[in-house]
């Protein structure tokens, strides 16, 4: 507009349906049925004064319109609002109706694939931007994001839409949206549908404060009401126009409306516009990374980066990691996050893996079970690339120096992706003291912000080398940590634990130097948020884990390791474990203590004398003494038995309760995890050669591919035996789809087990 | 809503034997500990049956609803109420991080969640009945797809239609799976109160 206002139009879907369109059919096929019908309303909202016309594409995907020429429709769309008048057209993009993976089915590739199909029509069709609107996954909104930038020139705006509670139904808050979307380039953040405009203001208000792009607001007419049996929303064009104004005060310079608002609206929100002019707002300056549903600011207060996701010095991580047994990396993650970590580091560099692979595969599995913003940790700029692509916030990239061929593999990804970034204070030689730090901080910052990276997504960090070979190291990254915070205004982390490499009592060092970088002004410290030694320092910050479970039971007269297994007490099993061992056997334990304890509760749970969470309570203490008799040594060789839950089904929770049984009955198992393609079976079958196979389904439309999966596996001429269990199984389900063995419950797989591997062996 | 149907509920998806105070004390604990992540939200829709054979379709509505049970439990209904209701997401992220922080209470939580979910939903259904009966209805079960021959596939026609994604979150996946899981689709039949 003439004023620096950008006015969009309103509604079609209700336009639509006020014109006969049937609840569950496709909006977007009018453009081919009902051409005439979508031109009016586009030029009903020409005629209310928007600029900018939103195709009627909402919904064209062809993800969720199955045998419809989806391009015919889009094309359509666009051409239909040009037709209508419209000074621009904005092609509308939105999301594909499903969970992404691994909460659904649906892969980041391929959303990938369908939003560049659907930009690339749009754009062909002559549409002058894209809307990406109606978003409540932050990571798709993301995918769609770069789908647009690297597949068209359009300029992209983005709107999420969020409920009362000021989330979206993903767990979304608009800080973290806008955050995240202006960091990845949106030419435009905001937020549309959800609420009425008086209800929005305050998601605005906070919208407009970290936004460093336009911000964009389109509400709706209010909420729906029914009346006669029709749906009509409660804001007249005068309320609405009325709530808008105090939008457009808190910043807002391109508006427009969702359901329910009509040309009517539109038209007095003109009005209104004619009469105002654009809020000036102040570039928000702050350096954060976010999660899809958190965000953490750096510089206030300190925060406490988790360092327990890195394989240096763990065996037993770097165990899971060779074998993928991801519950072990997210057990870490999930503990840090209750310690009270605020970011987590995730670094799975070693020799023997596909890093590349390895880190996307754990950062998609980590982001979907705790809400920690992360800090991707390599050196690899294909590792990083992928895992910045598929993470849904702003990371953290750990890190870059200011050695050429580090600068020229990490900036340009950080650049793209928005990421903060982590400049270590290195480059072909070492400081030494405060001053050379000082130095190659301020280095780090020129080189960097010349090469576009905005200084607020700049972390230093000072080096922290260990006091065993220079005692003077720990006061000279303190002073350097002094100096670039108070002199370069810029954020600082440090490796910590690096202070007192080859000392004795480490963590009393660590802390006492922890200390010293705080008073200093250290933003984030990277430790391991688990040892006591450190929340004594950060009181009140980080906090013990609670050991206990809720589930310990009467005893009944038990003692000792069985009785411990028997009343599910967590704490104190290791203990007891290590106690043991000084006199006895490890078989011996097994066979005289675990064992026994489990037979006795697995024939009181058969019996139903105790309930399902008492039986895997016991289990859960099989399975820590179990680690302690064993080691990470034994977490080797090849597997007993093979779980997978099958293509298609996404309910695990079976699975693992069988897993989780089998282990404290000392199998070891491999576990393919849930929604497992046949052919990864067949392969893992055909790496192990493992003699027992276990598949689960839970509903009645993944049976098929339970037999599918079965039928591969005799085809590649497997010798496995095959137990199936899940909800929907029966015996005679189990004989038809050709397995050997049905589960019923988890106990009945341990007696499986037990038969088909002692043949076995 | 009253908790202890929940858990009595709950503690029979658990095979826990009849009266085992211990054990309810537990899942009391867990519903306690866990209870902020329950976010009930619904949406309905009440469509006119236009017509019973060869399938049963309504104004308004672009799917035929198709099937003998879902015809019997139609049988003499003027309307159809369709009905979505989910317990979020966060229910679902929970119970995943527990299975691997505390297993027990995993399996636990995931029961109640489950048995919450019926309740709540028949709660909330409940006030829809009231307001359609005091128009002189009366309304019968909840029927969902899956039961009888009523096909699966139907969930995704009704969250179609109700707009499920965009208004409470509720997603199906292609093999006519609800998510998040802790969901409830369910088509209610509203037929005129007979003159007494």
């Amino acid at each position: 507009m003439r004023n620096g206002f950008i006015l969009f139009d309103g509604a079609m879907g209700t336009m639509l349906q006020a014109r006969g369109l049937k609840a569950g059919a496709f909006p977007e096929t009018y453009n081919l049925t009902h051409p005439d019908v979508v031109r009016d309303v586009h030029r009903a909202y020409v005629e209310a004064g928007s600029e900018i016309i939103t195709a009627n594409t909402f919904g064209a995907n062809p993800f969720k319109m199955k045998n419809v020429d989806v391009e015919a429709v889009i094309k359509a769309g666009v051409r239909l609002a040009k037709e209508a008048g419209a000074k621009k057209v904005a092609l509308d993009v939105s999301a594909h109706g499903v969970l992404l993976e691994p909460n659904g089915t649906l892969s980041f590739d391929e959303a990938y694939a369908n939003y560049a199909k659907i930009l690339k029509w749009g754009e062909e069709a002559g549409a002058d931007l894209v809307l990406i609107e109606t978003m409540s996954d932050l990571l798709e909104a993301k995918c769609a994001l770069l789908a647009a930038k690297e597949n068209t020139s359009l300029p992209v705006y983005v709107t999420m839409t969020y409920m009362e509670d000021g989330r979206t139904f993903l767990g979304t808050d608009p800080v973290t949206a806008t955050v995240t979307l202006s960091a990845l380039h949106a030419d435009a953040v905001g937020v549309n549908c959800s609420l009425g405009a008086a209800d929005m203001l305050p998601l605005v208000e906070s919208i407009c404060k970290y936004a460093t792009c336009p911000v964009i607001v389109q509400p709706n007419a209010g909420l729906p009401k029914v009346k006669d049996g029709k749906t009509y929303y409660e804001d007249t064009p005068d309320l609405f126009a009325a709530a808008m104004k105090n939008i457009a005060a808190a910043g807002v310079t391109i508006l427009g409306g969702c359901c329910g608002t009509t040309p009517e609206h539109i038209e007095k929100l003109r009005e209104m516009l004619d009469g105002m002019t654009p809020t000036a707002r102040p570039l928000p300056v702050y350096t954060a990374a976010t999660s899809a549903t958190k965000t953490v600011f750096l510089g206030d207060e300190v925060k406490v980066i988790g360092e327990r996701l890195n394989p240096t010095g763990k065996k037993k991580l770097k165990a899971a990691l060779i074998e993928g047994d991801i519950d072990y990396i997210l057990k870490e993650a999930i503990d840090q996050e209750r310690a009270g970590a605020d970011i987590l580091d995730v670094n799975v560099g070693l020799p023997e893996i596909d890093e590349a692979k390895t880190l996307e595969r754990v950062v998609k599995e980590v982001q979907s079970t705790v809400s920690l913003p992360l800090q991707l940790d390599s050196s690899s700029k294909e590792a990083l690339e992928r895992a910045c692509r598929i993470y849904a916030g702003k990371p953290i990239i750990n890190s870059v120096n200011l050695k050429k061929e580090s600068l020229d593999a990490i900036l340009p990804i950080a650049l793209k992706y928005g990421a903060t970034l982590v400049g270590l204070c290195l480059g072909d030689t070492m400081p030494k003291t405060h001053e050379e730090r000082y130095a190659f901080a301020e280095k780090l910052v020129r080189e960097l912000t010349a090469r576009g990276i905005k200084k607020s997504d700049i972390i230093i960090d000072c080096l922290v080398l260990t006091i065993a070979t220079d005692a003077t190291q720990a006061d000279e990254t303190a002073l350097a940590v002094k100096m670039v915070t108070e002199k370069l205004d810029v954020r600082t982390v440090l490796g910590v634990s690096n202070v007192s490499f080859g000392m004795p009592d480490r963590l009393k060092i660590n802390a006492a130097f922890l200390g010293k970088c705080i008073q200093a002004g250290l933003s984030a410290p990277i430790l391991n948020p688990l040892v006591e030694e450190y929340a004594e320092v950060l009181k009140g910050k980080l906090i013990s884990l609670d050991t206990s479970a809720y589930f310990t039971f009467d005893t009944g007269g038990a003692e000792g390791i069985r009785g411990m297994i028997f009343c599910g007490v967590v704490g104190g099993i290791e203990d007891a474990v290590r106690e043991a061992l000084k006199t006895r056997s490890p078989l011996d334990i097994i066979n005289e203590e675990f064992i026994p304890a489990l037979d006795e509760i697995g024939v009181k749970f058969e019996k139903g004398e105790v309930f399902l969470p008492r039986l895997i309570a016991a289990a859960e203490v099989v399975k820590k003494g179990m680690d302690v008799l064993k080691g990470p040594e034994a977490e080797s060789g090849e597997p007993d038995v093979i779980l997978a839950t099958v293509k298609g089904d996404i309910h695990d929770i079976g699975k693992n309760i069988v897993k989780m049984l089998l282990q404290s009955y000392g199998f070891k198992v491999l576990d393919l995890g849930k929604d497992v393609d046949e052919k990864e079976v067949v392969a893992a079958w055909e790496r192990t050669h493992a003699p027992l196979i276990g598949l689960s389904a839970l509903m009645t439309t993944t049976v098929p591919s339970m037999k599918r999966t079965i039928d591969a596996l005799h085809a590649a001429g497997s010798s496995a035996k095959i137990a199936v269990g899940g909800a929907v199984l029966t015996p005679e389900y189990a004989r038809e789809v050709g397995a050997d063995y049905y589960g019923k419950d988890a106990r009945e797989t341990v007696k499986i087990a037990e038969e088909v591997i002692r043949k076995a062996k | 809503m009253d908790l202890a149907l929940v858990i009595k509920d709950a503690l029979r998806y658990l095979g826990a034997k009849e009266r085992d105070p211990e054990a309810e004390n537990l899942l009391r604990r867990v519903y306690d500990g866990n209870a902020d992540v329950f976010a009930p939200r619904a949406v309905y829709g009440l469509y006119e049956i236009t017509s019973y054979s060869p399938e049963i379709k309504l104004k308004d509505y672009a799917f035929p609803l198709v099937g003998e049970s879902i015809r019997r439990h139609l049988a003499g209904a003027s309307y159809a109420l369709f009905a979505a209701f989910t317990l979020g997401i966060a229910v679902d992220k929970r119970v995943r991080e527990l299975s691997l922080a505390r297993p027990s209470e995993s399996v636990a939580l995931n029961a109640i969640a489950s048995s919450y979910a019926e309740r709540i939903a028949d709660e909330m259904l409940l006030e829809e009945r009231r307001k359609i009966e005091a128009d002189g209805y009366k309304t019968n079960f909840r029927f969902c797809p899956g039961y009888g021959d009523l096909p699966l596939h139907t969930n995704e026609e009704i969250a179609l239609a109700l707009n499920a994604q965009k208004k409470i979150g509720l997603t199906v996946t292609e093999g006519g799976l609800l998510l998040p899981r802790k969901s409830i689709v369910g088509i209610v039949g509203v037929m005129k109160e007979v003159e007494k």
